[in-house]
């Protein structure tokens, strides 16, 4: 427009009112949306023996100044630290660990514990004052979400919010692996890291007053684990911090590890590396979106993710081209394609499936779709934020199509065709 | 708390850190908005698209330099591009003569509202803005111009270690 964008008023009633429609938008998407999670009410607190006025708090049903930051006591205590297992309270004992898994079946973790489990064993309400888990035991999201649990990874992230303030305490945890080494080097590169004396070897790293990062190697796993807040750490955080990264070692080292996942063998068919180079097509994409800007080779679509954990663990294909053309009237059109593969991760697409088709993820934005060569497909498109996601079921294996960019009815052909054109070619 | 942080608990599916970049850069964004739309609607929701783009987008989104802004400014001309794209062929008939992409002149006269919003970042993310909103690179090609890619040689070299060692211990099972 020609005239001045507004000011003063003008313009704080127009932020008000976009942000109210951007929050509530947010709101919906949040439950239907692949890739989002969802908050578990996680009741800690009868199991660890707290009275009814702290498991109210605990709970989130008592206002509370310090709800969703580290606390310096448990709210049951008055002095003494709390103890990993209450003689009071029965703990679960975690089952034996099978000698194998079941090929192609739906992966444990290499620790043979939940994230409930974990939480309560190493009394997690000592830091966290309500913890929600923030996605459902085994249920995935991605195929990279897949691709870490079929390689053993146990990732539990807690989260505890008020309205104004939240934190986050997460590990990923998974056998130790030469790549520790590093992770643990990096956190004392220039003595930033702090030796934490823990398990048989740790060392944490806080980049600012918000956030902590450990690396824990304590009887063959390897424990990465981040902490962050919305208020600066006050004094004793970081002590907080470590005392649950402790209890946590101490949970995890007599465990005996599970035996690791086997892919069925049509998922073979996907060479499992990971590396974009390797994943060719039929037709080039430029040709079904009439788009020479998008000829241009695979690229790694993400980072190497959360931590040095992750990024050994995961090797799934996660590959990106995007590119800039004009339609005919000169207009810049910007479109992404991404494709991502988790080879042997049909437990994960079926899991997923479930809960978008018929579980609390259910819209009637999915749609069922045909995919020559796959066995089932689930298309999502979002208009209002050029989105659009293709989950399909191939060889055992769970593919995902994204496609961002202007979307009409003809972006749906388009991305099958390209589904379509990766699994010919493979 | 960093732009990183706020994106990362966005990514958590927390409203308010969602809400906390709005507040942080809603501003500039719509003032962006304003001098490539043609009306205060078309305004409103090419921002409103851009947060919830932001929101959709958090989970893997990782910036290569310290703010979001210049992210949010290149999301914000694509939804503008995309609606002046639509709104161009549902009224093929009667095409404003403004419909054509802007060149390098008009692309900085279309910074005109946000020019001190991004002279005052650092150099790196000034450099994205004038690549992406003045010479219509992308983000990503953005930064890969200017050396900010995430090394995927690193990625490679940990999950080459990682099979290794899952190998040995496979072997011992």
């Amino acid at each position: 427009m020609n005239t001045e964008p507004p000011t003063g008023d003008d313009l704080t009633r127009m932020l008000v009112s976009m942000k109210k429609d951007v929050l509530e938008r947010a709101a919906d998407t949040t439950r239907r949306r692949p890739g989002r999670r969802f908050g578990i009410a996680f009741g800690l607190v009868a199991l660890i023996g707290l009275g009814s006025a702290g498991g109210a708090v605990a709970m989130g049903f008592v206002p509370s100044p310090f709800e969703g930051l580290a606390q310096p006591e448990p709210s049951a205590s008055v002095s003494a630290p709390p103890a990993p297992t209450p003689t009071a309270t029965p703990t679960p004992e975690p089952s034996a660990p099978p000698s194998t898994q079941p090929v192609g079946g739906t992966p444990q973790p290499y620790l043979p514990m939940d994230c409930a489990t974990l939480a309560t064993e190493s009394s997690l309400t000592s830091l966290l004052r309500a913890p929600e888990l923030a996605q459902e035991e085994g249920l995935v999201f991605t195929p990279r979400d897949a691709s870490l649990r079929q390689n053993g990874v146990q990732t539990c992230q807690w989260t505890s919010s008020s309205e104004a303030d939240f934190a986050v305490f997460e590990v990923d945890i998974s056998l130790d692996d030469p790549a520790s080494a590093d992770a643990l080097a990096a956190k004392r590169e220039g003595g930033a890291g702090a030796d934490l004396g823990l398990g048989d070897d740790s060392a944490l790293a806080c980049g600012d007053a918000l956030r902590c990062a450990a690396t824990v190697v304590v009887g063959g796993y390897w424990i990465e684990a981040g902490y962050e807040q919305s208020q600066e750490f006050g004094g004793d955080t970081t002590d907080l911090v470590v005392a649950q990264l402790g209890r946590i070692a101490d949970v995890v080292r007599p465990l005996e590890a599970r035996a690791p996942w086997a892919a069925d063998a049509a998922s073979r068919r996907w060479v499992a590396t990971g590396d974009c180079s390797t994943l060719d097509l039929v037709t080039p994409l430029g040709t079904i979106f009439a788009d020479p800007s998008l000829d241009a080779s695979w690229s790694e679509a993400t980072s190497d993710g959360r931590n040095a954990l992750v990024a050994a663990a995961s090797d799934e294909y996660d590959c990106r081209s995007e590119g800039t053309t004009q339609d005919d009237d000169g207009l810049p059109i910007y479109t992404s394609i991404q494709v991502n593969v988790s080879a042997g991760a049909r437990w994960g697409y079926e899991r997923f499936r479930e809960y978008a088709v018929a579980g609390p993820g259910a819209s009637d934005g999915f749609t069922t779709v045909t995919v020559t060569g796959a066995e089932d497909g689930l298309l999502q498109c979002d208009g209002m934020s050029s989105i659009c996601y293709l989950d399909v079921l191939v060889d055992d294996s769970w593919m995902r199509v994204i496609y961002e960019g202007p979307v009409d009815a003809g972006q749906a052909p388009r991305l099958v065709q390209v589904a379509e054109s990766v699994i010919a070619a493979r | 708390m960093s732009d990183a942080d706020l994106i990362k608990r966005a990514a958590t599916g927390s409203r308010q850190a969602l809400s906390a970049l709005f507040d942080r850069y809603a501003t500039t964004v719509t003032r962006y908005a304003w001098a490539l739309a043609p009306s205060r609607m078309d305004v409103e929701e090419i921002v409103q698209d851009t947060f919830v783009t932001l929101w959709k987008k958090s989970n893997g989104l990782t910036l290569p330099t310290d703010s979001l802004l210049p992210w949010l400014l290149v999301v914000c001309r694509n939804h503008a591009a995309n609606q002046r794209r639509k709104l161009a062929l549902a009224a093929a008939d009667a095409l404003p003569d403004d419909l054509v992409a802007p060149d390098g002149a008009e692309a900085r006269e279309m910074l005109r509202f946000v020019r001190e919003a991004i002279d005052a970042l650092s150099p790196d993310d000034r450099a994205i803005c004038e690549l992406c909103l003045i010479e219509g690179l992308s983000y990503r090609e953005a930064a890969d111009r200017l050396g900010m890619t995430v090394g995927a040689v690193t990625k490679r070299v940990s999950r080459t270690r990682s099979r290794l060692r899952k190998a040995v211990t496979h072997d011992e099972h």
